[in-house]
């Protein structure tokens, strides 16, 4: 059975079920429709206040900390007695760890960077960490779409990288 | 960078092989003097063969050549395996007809090698770390192709051309290698190290011209850290301006909040933002959450810098955070980055010190210390790779002296490598000592030591002979 008849086939079906319909009274009361739809209204007001309210508080309380100077904020806890400058005392090495120490360590560290994970592949594995970095399909061929349009296919001819292997000219993707 | 895309978003790292040393390289060689003149084969070309222009567009135009055909995925897989079988398994027709099919690419990406400079155009000073370099895959294809043609040429026994395809992909190496970013240096020395593997077979076929003073013809400078890392000290103040003008500048709130937006890229941070707040109310929040917990560190760190008390109450809170926060990330930067200048064996013991540094640092101040923690990681690891790289350039002059040496001695190993005369023989660049060697009967061993016990992947050894 072709397309068309499909089609011809579930309207008449269609049609018919309309065709078995009565005509019925409405059953809205126009008042209380009214007033729900004042509830509402109202209801998402109230909301918006809250939200607003809620936001300038945040907002005030941050510029109170970071726009003012420390004289005039409260002193921060002073739990912060025994932190020093981040520099550390060196210490001596021994010869024979140096390359273990120098060794990567570090890659397993979670980057969420692209650069810096590249970066890290690149020094850990060499050439081969490097991506993959394929040519995208090419266009589609105009004649094929120009083809498709006339035959009325309502679809746009797939790319090389879409067809599977037993098309013509296709590659195997997924 | 690119490479969001080409990397699937969250690669995992991969697990690190198990620590074992290789197995030994056997070589048989042929004693072979120095050619006539000295300089008559060279690895890069001469200023009067080289022609004016960018190789950088040359390269583009080439690599669309040899990836843009329809069957390319599936020559890159089986080039791939051709580059890894041992020279006498190599299929000479197959490969003779791939080569012979990717012609035109491979006489682009020669041709390119020719351009007296190459700029790619990164516009790493706008972009800094998200600047795209989608050129780097590209140009690994090749890079393939070239030491793909150059076994070929190996193994028929065309030392001309073989020593050409090596000259483009020695020039290939540096112009990649001497790109912005220690990323382009990496795949620089990727590619120079295939090169090397490539040179390490040529010198093993009858025949083969000495190239113990190409191989010293070298730039200097070729490929070298210290050029490598130039851009990727300054990244973070390419991103992150006020913690460079926290020290001259007045850094205001809303600076820092920008700042934390801006971090938020490199951290690659994408976790959804809660409904109803903003980007930029996030950022506030965040700034407050960080202001509470280092600013007491800050004044600490500021007062035993010197403040006086009355300087640091008229400092505002989000200046006093920049400053210590860029300090704090600068001070572990130089404690790393000062090394990168010297020959790795000065810089060794450095290295480790300022890995030592920044891990006891981040230990003491987790937050602090959260840009060095983000930024520094696997960079001497990277050293290590530009110093291996020396280190192979190096065995394989020593390689060439003994075959110089043994040309002019009747055919015979030296018996030390302080008995060859004629040239000098280079030392370890990892060790800055001489290579180990020893001679037993007919048999001789040039080995690179591991630098640790804990780690022999380090260790290189060759166990050469002479061919009658």
């Amino acid at each position: 059975m072709s397309h068309e008849d499909q089609l011809n086939s579930a309207a008449q079906e269609l049609a018919r079920a309309l065709a078995g319909l009565s005509p019925t009274g409405h059953r809205l009361d126009r008042d209380m429709l009214m007033f729900r739809a004042g509830q509402a209204a109202s209801r998402r007001l109230l909301r918006g206040w809250q939200s607003v309210a809620c936001s300038l508080a945040v907002l005030l309380l941050g510029f109170a900390w970071l726009g003012h100077s420390p004289a005039l904020v409260p002193t921060p806890p002073q739990q912060a007695k025994e932190i020093r400058p981040p520099v550390v005392q060196p210490t001596e090495v021994e010869p024979d760890e140096l390359a273990a120490a120098t060794a990567s360590r570090w890659v397993s560290t979670n980057l969420g960077n692209d650069y810096l994970r590249l970066r890290a592949r690149l020094a850990a594995e060499g050439l081969d960490a490097l991506p993959t970095w394929e040519t995208t399909a090419a266009p589609a061929p105009i004649e094929s779409v120009a083809d498709g349009l006339r035959q009325g296919r309502r679809q746009v001819p797939r790319t090389r990288w879409l067809r599977r292997t037993s098309e013509p000219g296709g590659t195997e993707q997924s | 960078m690119l490479l969001a895309a080409a990397l699937g978003g969250s690669l995992p790292l991969p697990v690190r092989a198990a620590q074992e040393a290789p197995v030994p390289i056997r070589l048989g060689l042929e004693p072979m003097p120095a050619p006539l003149p000295a300089l008559r084969y060279l690895l890069m070309h001469e200023r009067t063969d080289q022609v004016p222009g960018n190789a950088a567009l040359a390269y583009q135009r080439a690599a669309q050549v040899l990836t843009g055909s329809e069957s390319w995925q599936e020559q890159r897989e089986q080039w791939q395996k051709w580059l890894e079988l041992p020279l006498a398994e190599l299929p000479t027709d197959a490969v003779r007809q791939a080569v012979a099919r990717n012609a035109s690419g491979l006489q682009e990406v020669a041709k390119a090698t020719r351009y007296e400079r190459c700029d790619w155009g990164i516009p790493i000073r706008q972009e800094g770390m998200g600047a795209l370099l989608p050129h780097l895959s590209k140009l690994r294809a090749a890079a393939h192709g070239l030491a793909l043609e150059i076994r070929l040429h190996t193994k028929e026994g065309k030392h001309a051309e073989a020593i050409a395809g090596l000259r483009a992909g020695f020039t290939l190496a540096q112009h990649v290698g001497e790109g912005e970013t220690l990323i382009e240096g990496l795949v620089g020395i990727a590619i120079a190290k295939l090169m090397c593997e490539r040179l390490e077979e040529f010198i093993q076929q009858p025949g083969a011209p000495n190239l113990y003073w190409a191989l010293t013809d070298l730039p200097p400078a070729y490929l070298n850290l210290w050029h490598a890392t130039r851009w990727e000290r300054c990244f973070l103040y390419v991103h992150l301006p006020v913690l460079a003008q926290a020290r001259t500048g007045p850094v205001t709130a809303a600076d820092l909040r920008q700042a934390l937006l801006e971090l938020r890229k490199i951290t690659g941070d994408s976790g959804s933002v809660a409904a109803g707040v903003s980007e930029d109310d996030r950022a506030l929040l965040t700034t407050a959450a960080i202001g509470w917990t280092v600013y007491p560190k800050a004044i600490e760190y500021l007062r035993a810098q010197g403040r006086s008390a009355e300087d640091l109450a008229a400092l505002p809170v989000a200046q006093a955070i920049a400053t210590y926060v860029g300090e704090g990330y600068a001070i572990q930067r130089d404690n790393l980055f000062k090394w990168f200048g010297l020959p790795y064996p000065e810089a060794r013991r450095g290295l480790v010190q300022a890995e030592r540094d920044l891990q006891a640092a981040i230990a003491q101040d987790p937050i602090g210390t959260l840009l060095p923690r983000l930024l520094l990681p696997a960079l001497s690891n990277a050293a290590t790779r530009f110093a291996e790289f020396d280190r192979q350039l190096a065995l394989l002059r020593c390689l060439e002296a003994i075959r110089l040496h043994a040309a002019a001695h009747r055919r015979r190993l030296p018996a030390t490598l302080d008995e060859i005369q004629l040239v000098p023989v280079p030392r370890d660049p990892m060790t800055g000592e001489a290579f180990g060697y020893r001679l037993e009967g007919h048999e001789a061993t040039l080995e690179a030591r591991a630098l640790s016990t804990q780690d022999p992947r380090t260790r290189r050894t060759y166990v050469l002979t002479l061919r009658p």
